[in-house]
């Protein structure tokens, strides 16, 4: 009697064990960032979003990016480390500098760790080659602030870890045949708390 | 058990929950946006009433449709909206829940005053379609969503185009590239249908 019992509680800690295992291999990966592509801290993943897709993109786009389109239409940057290779943290101030991109319209969104926009009155969830027009300099260098105050141009969380997606509507050829050329914006770190 | 035995069961259980569950979240993860969308992603009908000027032409097709094969516009992106994750708000989207068991699906709206696009997704999240305002005709873009076993004839001048899934999402796409001319774009979005063709 006590052997079947020792030999059920065993079977259900394996099991358990092995659920454990199977399941939180898979989270890791499909909330993790690893596109296919780097240039810099961005990472991009062009088989996003295509029929022909693995399972592991279509699984991790669903979780990430769900309804994102295709790289003839758009292609999505995603940065989740500073240009050192840092994670991006919310106790600490960050210069994004940059200049025009190779496509018809591009904008930089912030999220924070949830994937959704971090909650502020503000609004400051995005900014773009139109809302960055007014601070860009005659060479096309603009820079932007991000941290958790009112008065950033990109509002991070107030505590925790945050992500950024450049986004390329239309974008020129160059953007899919030679990823790793393009002068993605730079993602500075400033001070911390 | 023997050591052997445990270390099997361990390993079996960890490949199959993991295969299954990578299978399963796609279709999963669609399913249920295709149930929230039309209760929170859409302008909330009070919202509706009163920045449509004609209050019934939109309003009440989503409700007696039930959020399925018509269009909903969504109001602006901002960080209440918790449906659909990394939306951007430089987007004004309008979704339509299809289901072409009630028969194909046209698709229209005007596309003078920017980027415009229509995509389609299948119910394993697929971007089987898309196409923005760039290749227009008359201004306009015109698709028609047919299943694998339909056949007839699309209305002239649209597009089919077929659908790997009975059930999906459409997402049409309307770009604000000024904010001075925010209520244009707005209107532009509203233009957007999904009409059921009946046959």
């Amino acid at each position: 009697m006590k052997s079947i019992l020792k030999k059920i509680v065993a079977g259900f800690v394996a099991v358990t064990l092995g659920l454990a295992i199977g399941l939180g291999s898979l989270r890791y990966i499909l909330t993790s960032v690893s596109g296919e592509i780097h240039n810099g801290p961005w990472t991009t993943d062009f088989s996003a979003g295509e029929t022909d897709a693995s399972a592991y993109t279509r699984a991790k786009l669903a979780v990430q990016a769900l309804l994102a389109m295709t790289k003839d239409q758009a292609i999505y940057f995603i940065a989740e480390t500073d240009s050192d290779g840092e994670p991006l943290d919310a106790a600490c101030r960050y210069t994004l500098s940059g200049g025009d991109l190779p496509t018809r319209w591009w904008s930089i969104t912030i999220y924070a760790s949830d994937y959704f926009f971090v909650a502020n009155e503000e609004q400051r969830y995005a900014i773009s080659k139109s809302s960055l027009a007014a601070q860009t300099d005659e060479n096309g260098q603009w820079n932007a602030s991000i941290n958790n105050t009112a008065t950033a141009d990109l509002i991070a969380p107030k505590t925790g870890s945050f992500s950024l997606i450049v986004r390329h509507y239309n974008p020129e050829p160059i953007v899919t045949n030679d990823p790793k050329s393009l002068n993605l914006p730079i993602i500075t770190k400033g001070e911390c708390k | 058990m023997k050591p052997l035995n445990f270390i099997a069961i361990v390993i079996a259980t960890a490949i199959a929950s993991h295969t299954l569950a990578l299978h399963f979240i796609p279709s999963g993860i669609m399913n249920i946006a295709m149930k929230r969308i039309p209760v929170s992603g859409v302008i909330s009908a009070e919202k509706m009433l009163r920045l449509e000027k004609d209050p019934n032409r939109i309003s009440s097709r989503i409700i007696s449709q039930k959020g399925i094969n018509v269009a909903m516009p969504s109001a602006r992106m901002d960080h209440r909206q918790r449906t659909v994750v990394r939306s951007t708000p430089d987007i004004l989207y309008t979704a339509c829940i299809y289901d072409l068991n009630d028969g194909p699906l046209q698709l229209t709206t005007p596309t003078i005053g920017g980027y415009t696009s229509v995509s389609a997704f299948a119910d394993n999240t697929d971007n089987y379609f898309t196409e923005d305002d760039r290749s227009a005709i008359s201004n306009k873009l015109d698709v028609t969503l047919v299943s694998n076993d339909w056949s007839g004839d699309v209305p002239e001048g649209s597009k089919a185009v077929t659908s790997p899934s009975e059930k999906g999402i459409v997402l049409f796409r309307v770009l604000i590239e000024n904010e001075v001319d925010f209520d244009m774009h707005v209107q532009r979005q509203r233009q957007a249908r999904c009409t059921t063709l009946k046959s």
